[in-house]
């Protein structure tokens, strides 16, 4: 070999080699990319001595110490102040049907500018969205899409409201409140789908900005909550009873794990507590389990388990019980809960008929609740 | 100037080692059902092999160094050898139950680390004994070359008893209960059957515990889901839960389909039949349990070939499904046939309309044969003019990852490369469409046609179509992957199923999510480079040390590290070729033993000098080169096992050449055989875990090659350097 060309090529090793040792540790700590992150200052947490900062935003009210990060992994300690780090940092939009968050009672056969940030402040073994839920905002792409450009893109996309949906729009709780003030102005509401792992003080300013909140219940035991979820239920029933003393319109979904969370006995005590402590107006959905994320291996929901769970709620007395993702099932229809008479008829995000009058079932009369125009 | 410390003319000499053949027998039954209970616990993921067998040869290396630091007795070997019969059972329930012990949910994923750190573990309870045993038999028997002649002997036996006597009769657990059971009676009735009667009694109730649990394990490792049905059929472990109506099969612990589940099935049917909805002759792989089968029977004029690898899944299917879940593999319009569904394509000539593959993704080598560019050629010479092929991929709605980008981009740039039209439909799951013709992804279009056919299936409804194949999500999901620089996906070098493993990992938090992600960016010939020199610096300079027998050290470990490479890379190559590795592994591993034993036992007879090391290293060299010189070509099955036979008996004539000549001590006994488990440990663990799949079987044949050269080198009986070495002339 040339003497130059050996030189040429060592040199070329030496480059390629210091460059990927970068790529590398870029890779394994997620260091070096450009982070383009946010730094606008968190609105709920408590300054404590040492620079140490105590976080307000949600149950696990982390305590952390100068650059620290909360347990959700886009707020951050830094000097004293606390830091959201994914405001206006959108890593997914689309333009969704609004049943596909799901609600029902809400703006039927519309859709929904649908968007998140990274981050989660639970760490559910079945994510859907684990790819931006688990993750630190370093990891993902994300685009700059501030409040006002939510607001706009959805008037631009012809979106009646804006969805805060795929991860937990608890952890990007400014950007979100910010982008439904913003959607207000222009006319498009807001809708959340969340865990409902959040305390009482920010929900309750959240319920002042936004039109519905879609809960996910992933329970009714504590158990699970510890094992699948990584949480607590105990704060989801707050959130859930609070909402439901607002403003807001809300729904709850059951995403139904064939023998983890099926358990009859729960439902129905999940079902009267529903009953009791938000009476029996509040849609529920039983949604069919598609195996995700570290349990994809189990199998599918049954149908006639979804049936059997819906049985019970109907039978203990709520009116609007759902089967979801079982495409073509009656449990996808709106039915009057007094004269029966089938209201919404659904085929997945298809509204096929909408009987619903001024927010009323045209034969008999009865109000039938939710955000119909 | 030889680089040997001196010859012995003697030949060892071949009298049988009874001891040494039984543990032969005994570790290769064992190793072959515990690679096979690994690959039904692991997913059938083949680096599993590679860690298996790395954690099989480190305990079984430090079991050895172990023993040969102590003294033994004929009763001390038959105590070793019940208590190997003993922990062996509590390895195989072990395996199998520690996920409920730690508190996984059953059928949770595992990253990496869980799987080595489990392997690791409980591959312990067999191997480490096993080790001991080998030290201690070759104390008592000796010479150790008399023990590793006689123990390859005996592995052959074993690998082979393995292959036509207890896999295709019992299931895993039960083979290596019978297996074990026939051990014991050969040591009780070896050593005398005064020596340790409890040990043999408590050995024969540890195999029979095994055997009468292999089905309640199963059933306490799926708890609490219902494990109605599981069997060990040719080609991998069939395990079927049952949830209500719901049947869900199990393939090496994988979810291969459950039923019903419409949703599913329309997605794995409509996208690609929309495009040509009067397709008549159609191919489907895989997929008939879950409801394809009847999806296509939808269109009117579909006659269909479905190729199913395995007769036992659509035998217990019949069996287990609802009767309408079934209903299609009695359809006339519809034709079963049982085969390896390449070879299926490869070897018809008859044109298909539409053949859609609705088989799990590239998580193996055994499923990546179904997306390389060979397969996607086949494909495209069985396809009409027009036709459409098809496949789906498990991928995420909202959001890619970079490692997801990868995997979809090195699918796409394979498909691309051998069909000018390749289209992708969004969603969690992304179907890729690939024809000679255009191809539709609008929704109106496909919905129309939907429409008309009078198909009412959840996949294809207007307003499920509108949002999926919305042009901005089709748009962006082509745009993310488009851009993004991936080689080629081929048989020989699977690079799908690595960023698959990078995919998989990457849900895992912690350092082993990164460690492989991180492997990715380094180019692969660093990979290769930075360790070749290494070792050949380490090899060219324990040739001037002066410890005695350092000279040979280290070509036993690149003995060792590249018989075991080559040999998991020939079980790659075996695995794109023929897919059917679950079930030859015995056997490929036995005619290998077989060769190892011939060339001990050649080499034993002779009488040894420093050339027979140089032969022995060329024709190592010389098989390489000709692997890698033939690996384009569609060879028969036969000449895989001739190359196995020869790299063994070339192997083993080199360890006892190089044992005879380099380490004639008594006291040495183990160091050989150490550094030849060292290396090999190495060589399974990197090649199998990593470079395989990145480098690419041909790149690393090729380095072998090189590696073993300057072996040849080493080896020679002149010093090629001794310009530059000041070290005087011998005497």
């Amino acid at each position: 070999m040339e003497r130059r060309r050996f030189f040429g090529a060592a040199a070329g090793t030496g480059l390629a080699l210091r460059t990927n040792v970068r790529g590398v540790l870029a890779d394994l700590y997620a260091f070096g990319q450009t982070p383009n992150l946010s730094r606008v200052e968190a609105r709920y947490y408590k300054k404590l001595e040492d620079r140490e900062v105590e976080c307000d935003l949600c149950p696990r009210r982390c305590r952390l110490g100068d650059k620290e990060r909360g347990y959700c992994g886009v707020r951050e300690n830094d000097g004293g102040t606390y830091y959201t780090l994914v405001y206006g940092k959108a890593c997914t939009m689309n333009a969704d049907p609004i049943e596909k968050k799901p609600f029902y009672h809400v703006l039927p056969g519309t859709q929904a500018f649908s968007i998140a940030t990274a981050g989660c402040n639970l760490n559910c073994k079945f994510c859907q969205n684990w790819e931006i839920s688990q993750v630190r905002p370093e990891q993902v792409r994300h685009v700059d899409l501030p409040p006002a450009a939510v607001a706009q893109t959805a008037v631009d996309y012809g979106c009646r409201t804006i969805a805060y949906t795929y991860s937990e729009p608890v952890v990007f709780f400014e950007y979100m409140v910010d982008a439904a003030v913003e959607g207000r102005k222009r006319g498009v509401r807001s809708v959340v789908v969340t865990s409902g792992y959040i305390n009482p003080e920010p929900l309750e300013a959240l319920t002042k900005v936004v039109a519905a909140v879609k809960v996910d219940l992933k329970a009714f035991n504590e158990d699970f909550y510890a094992s699948y979820v990584r949480g607590e239920l105990k704060p989801v029933l707050e959130a859930i009873k609070l909402i439901a003393r607002s403003r807001v319109w809300l729904e709850i979904v059951y995403l139904v794990i064939p023998t983890l969370n099926d358990v009859p006995d729960d439902i129905r005590r999940m079902v009267r507590w529903m009953l009791r402590e938000i009476g029996p107006d509040v849609p529920l959905h039983f949604t069919r389990f598609q195996p995700m994320y570290l349990v994809k291996n189990l199998p599918p929901t049954p149908v006639s388990t979804l049936e059997s769970l819906r049985r019970i709620a109907l039978d203990e007395g709520l009116h609007y019980v759902y089967i979801g993702n079982v495409p073509g099932h009656e449990g996808e229809n709106t039915i009057c809960p007094k004269c029966r008479r089938t209201l919404v008829r659904r085929y997945v995000f298809e509204i096929e008929t909408n009987d619903i009058k001024e927010g009323k079932c045209p034969s008999c009369r009865t109000p039938i609740p939710g955000l119909w125009a | 100037m030889s680089v040997l410390p001196h010859a012995d003319p003697r030949p060892v000499g071949l009298r049988l080692s009874p001891p040494a053949f039984g543990l032969g027998a005994l570790a290769a039954v064992f190793q072959i059902l515990l690679l096979r209970e690994c690959a039904a616990l692991f997913a059938g993921n083949e680096m599993t092999y590679g860690f298996v067998l790395a954690a099989w040869l480190f305990w079984g290396g430090l079991g050895s160094l172990w023993a040969s630091r102590r003294e033994t007795t004929a009763s001390g070997l038959s105590r070793l050898f019940y208590l190997v019969l003993i922990l062996a059972p509590l390895g195989f329930l072990g395996l199998r139950l520690y996920r409920p012990l730690l508190g996984l949910a059953p059928g949770e994923l595992l990253g990496p680390g869980w799987i080595f750190a489990a392997t690791a573990a409980l591959t312990f309870f067999l191997s480490a004994p096993l080790g001991a045993a080998f030290a201690f038999a070759a104390k008592l028997d000796g010479p150790p070359v008399r023990t590793y002649a006689w123990e390859s002997a005996g592995a052959t036996i074993g690998g082979l008893a393995a292959y036509f006597l207890l896999i295709p009769h019992f299931a895993n657990a039960l083979a290596a209960a019978l297996g074990g059971a026939g051990a014991a009676l050969l040591v009780f009735f070896t050593f005398g059957r005064r020596r340790s009667p409890g040990l043999a009694l408590a050995a024969l109730a540890a195999l029979a515990a095994l055997a009468v649990l292999d089905g309640p394990s199963q059933k306490a490792a799926w708890r609490p889901f219902d494990l109605v049905r599981a069997e060990d059929s040719r080609y991998g472990r069939i395990q079927i839960i049952g949830t209500a109506e719901q049947t869900t099969f199990y393939g090496n612990g994988l979810k291969a389909f459950s039923a019903p589940d419409p949703a599913s099935a329309e997605e794995a049917v409509h996208f690609a039949l929309l495009q040509r909805p009067e397709a008549g002759r159609i191919l489907l792989i895989g997929g008939g349990g879950g409801g394809a089968l009847a999806e296509i029977l939808k269109y009117r004029d579909a006659r269909v070939d479905y190729v199913e690898l395995d007769p036992a899944v659509i035998r217990l299917a019949r069996r287990y499904l609802k009767a309408k879940d079934s209903a299609a593999f009695a359809d006339p319009r519809v034709t079963l046939h049982f085969a390896d569904g390449r070879a299926f394509l490869e070897r018809g000539a008859s044109l298909y309309e539409a053949i859609l593959i609705d088989l799990p993704e590239p998580a193996t080598a055994q499923l990546n044969r179904y997306y390389s560019l060979e397969f996607f050629r086949t494909a495209r010479r069985r396809l009409e003019a027009g036709g459409i092929f098809s496949f789906r991929i498990p991928s995420s709605e909202n959001y890619l990852s970079p490692a997801l980008r990868r995997l979809l981009a090195v699918l796409d740039t394979t498909l691309r490369s051998v069909f000018p039209e390749v289209r992708i439909v969004p969603g969690e799951t992304n179907v890729f469409l690939a024809s000679d013709r255009p191809l539709s992804l609008d929704p109106e279009e496909l919905g129309g046609k939907a429409r008309g056919l009078g198909l009412r299936a959840a996949a294809v409804s207007p307003a499920v179509l509108r949002n999926r194949l919305d042009p901005r999500r089709v748009e962006r999901l082509d745009e993310s992957i488009r851009g993004v620089p991936a080689p080629l996906n081929t048989d020989l070098r699977p690079v799908s199923y690595f960023f698959y493993a990078v995919l998989w990992s990457a849900q895992f938090r912690g350092w082993n999510a990164g460690i492989l992600e991180a492997l990715t960016s380094i180019p692969t010939r660093l990979l290769l480079d930075i360790p070749l020199a290494l070792l050949a610096a380490w090899l060219f300079a324990s040739k001037f040390r002066k410890k005695r027998g350092s000279a040979v050290l280290g070509p036993l470990a690149v003995l060792g590290l590249t018989s075991i490479a080559a040999e998991v890379m020939i079980v790659v190559w075996f695995q794109a070729r023929f897919g059917c590795v679950y079930e030859r592994l015995a056997l490929l591993l036995a005619v290998f033993m077989a060769g190892l034993a011939a060339g001990a036992f050649q080499a034993a007879r002779r009488i040894l000098k420093p050339a027979s090391l140089v032969v022995r290293q060329v024709v190592i060299i010389l098989l390489l080169v000709a692997a890698r010189a033939t690996m384009g070509i569609a060879l028969p099955e036969i000449l895989f096992y001739g190359f196995l036979g020869l790299l063994g008996y070339a192997n083993g004539g080199f360890f006892v050449a190089a044992q005879v000549l380099g380490l004639p001590e008594r006291k040495a006994s183990g160091l050989g055989y150490g550094w030849d488990l060292l290396g090999s440990f190495g060589g399974a663990l990197i090649v199998a875990a990593a470079l395989i799949p990145l480098a690419g079987l041909a790149l690393l044949f090729r380095y072998l090659v090189i590696l073993n050269s300057v072996v040849l080198l080493v080896l020679l009986p002149v010093n090629l350097f001794s310009r530059w070495t000041s070290r005087p002339p011998g005497p």
